[in-house]
């Protein structure tokens, strides 16, 4: 039932993005400042929003982990934090080239830029816990996941009282988006979530299948 | 209760510095990125307040990271681990312990620096010893609460040591860059509004205080 659900997200998710294509190029008209690069910016946003979202996940995976102490929630945990560190990938790659375009620099230390990247190491480093060869890793890879999500509004507001230059798009009102613009965006955002949700199962379910192999392997070298 | 918990850091203080030696380590190597840094001034050139911070805290935090790694590896090593999930009380009587030695051995560590970019930096501090010692606490016990929590990362086996430093680094990030904009003040002649630093510093103290009240037993557990 799952792998069909996983199916079904896969070809809406094909179906939307191939018609957020044209939104996005034909729609949505060219910003006067920036042009064609500023393009980038219906890729930029979703991957940032979705990888807060499958952070935040990992967050309720690892909570529900240390209550219940079933694996699939650590299993759900750990693809959540791939799928987020991918996203995070993508959107600081992306952020980048909108800053070269936008202010001249690849980066700059920026409230929402600093609190991804370190997003990013964070959860590189859980990745790294989660991968270690010890009985209880997955209970501190859990703890680490709690502790990661738990720190992201210090690590927010810490940055933005350090120094912010990064555009408030919705909230600006002289330098906000045309309606257009305002709807392609939104329609990128909800067809990545179909992107995040067919990852997601398929890796939680490859990491079942992984677990039930590893036992048969091992049942059969002890018997 | 409270003979438990001085047990416990009477224990901690003993292995730490009778079969431990880490402290002369910390100490030395935060000494050692003082001095190297030192080497980059030119004769009579004066490092700016927040250079100099981010300098103290870099040192502060390689030290945490030592000191920490050694309080639970020491545990590990001389067989206490077993006889402490024994113990007939909390087991937050662990953390607690550990984040109060790691915070004492911190400000000894810190004492140290501190001559150190006087002399070798020209530091001058203008601020009362006071103030300075009531921001050092109060940044010292954000560090050690994550310390005292996340260095059971540390056991066992080869290669866990670097992860505690790849994980502590950015979870600290909000305490660091609020350390090294307090203490640039102390640093410098001019003075700022630093009440929203200590805002962000309290509240990483109280969040992280109650995060390793509530995640402290899952994570440290006997081997199973």
């Amino acid at each position: 039932m799952l792998y069909n659900i996983a199916k079904i997200s896969a070809i809406i998710f094909a179906i939307g993005f191939s018609f957020c294509q044209y939104l996005i190029y034909v729609y949505a008209p060219l910003e006067q400042t920036m042009g064609l690069a500023q393009k980038i910016f219906y890729y930029h946003l979703p991957v940032a929003w979705w990888t807060f979202m499958a952070f935040f996940v990992n967050l309720i995976s690892s909570v529900l982990y240390l209550i219940k102490k079933n694996d699939i929630y650590d299993h759900i945990a750990t693809s959540s934090a791939e799928i987020g560190l991918v996203l995070a990938s993508l959107a600081i790659a992306t952020g980048s080239i909108w800053g070269k375009n936008s202010w001249n620099t690849w980066w700059t230390w920026d409230p929402r830029l600093t609190t991804t990247l370190i997003l990013w190491f964070i959860y590189t480093a859980y990745l790294a816990v989660r991968s270690m060869p010890t009985p209880n890793n997955k209970k501190i890879a859990a703890v680490v996941g709690i502790i990661a999500f738990a720190d992201v509004p210090l690590v927010f507001f810490s940055a933005r009282l350090w120094r912010s230059i990064h555009p408030n798009v919705f909230a600006s009102e002289s330098g906000g988006l045309e309606p257009e613009m305002v709807h392609t965006v939104f329609a990128c955002v909800g067809v990545f979530f179909f992107l995040v949700l067919t990852m997601l199962i398929l890796r939680t379910m490859h990491k079942v299948q992984k677990q039930k192999v590893e036992k048969i392997v091992l049942n059969q070298l002890y018997n | 209760m409270k003979s438990a918990l001085s047990l416990l850091i009477k224990k901690d203080f003993s292995l730490f510095f009778l079969r431990g030696g880490g402290l002369g380590q910390a100490i030395l190597l935060g000494l050692l990125l003082i001095f190297v840094f030192s080497l980059s001034q030119e004769i009579g050139e004066h490092i700016n307040a927040r250079s100099l911070a981010t300098l103290f805290w870099l040192s502060s935090t390689f030290c945490m990271i030592l000191i920490f790694n050694n309080l639970h590896v020491l545990d590990e090593h001389n067989g206490v681990k077993t006889a402490l999930h024994l113990m007939p009380s909390s087991i937050l009587f662990i953390w607690l312990s550990k984040a109060i030695c790691g915070i004492l051995f911190m400000l000894l560590a810190q004492t140290l620096f501190f001559i150190a970019l006087i002399v070798f930096c020209n530091a001058v501090i203008y601020i009362d010893l006071l103030n300075l010692l009531i921001v050092l606490l109060l940044v010292d016990i954000g560090m050690a609460t994550c310390g005292a929590l996340l260095g059971t990362l540390a056991v066992g086996h080869t290669g866990k040591e670097s992860l505690l430093t790849i994980v502590l680094f950015p979870l600290l990030t909000p305490l660091l860059l609020a350390g090294i904009e307090i203490f640039a003040n102390f640093f410098s002649p001019q003075s700022v509004e630093i009440s929203s630093w200590l805002g962000i510093v309290l509240a990483f103290d109280a969040l992280f205080t109650a995060l390793a009240l509530l995640l402290f037993p899952f994570i440290y557990t006997p081997e199973e």
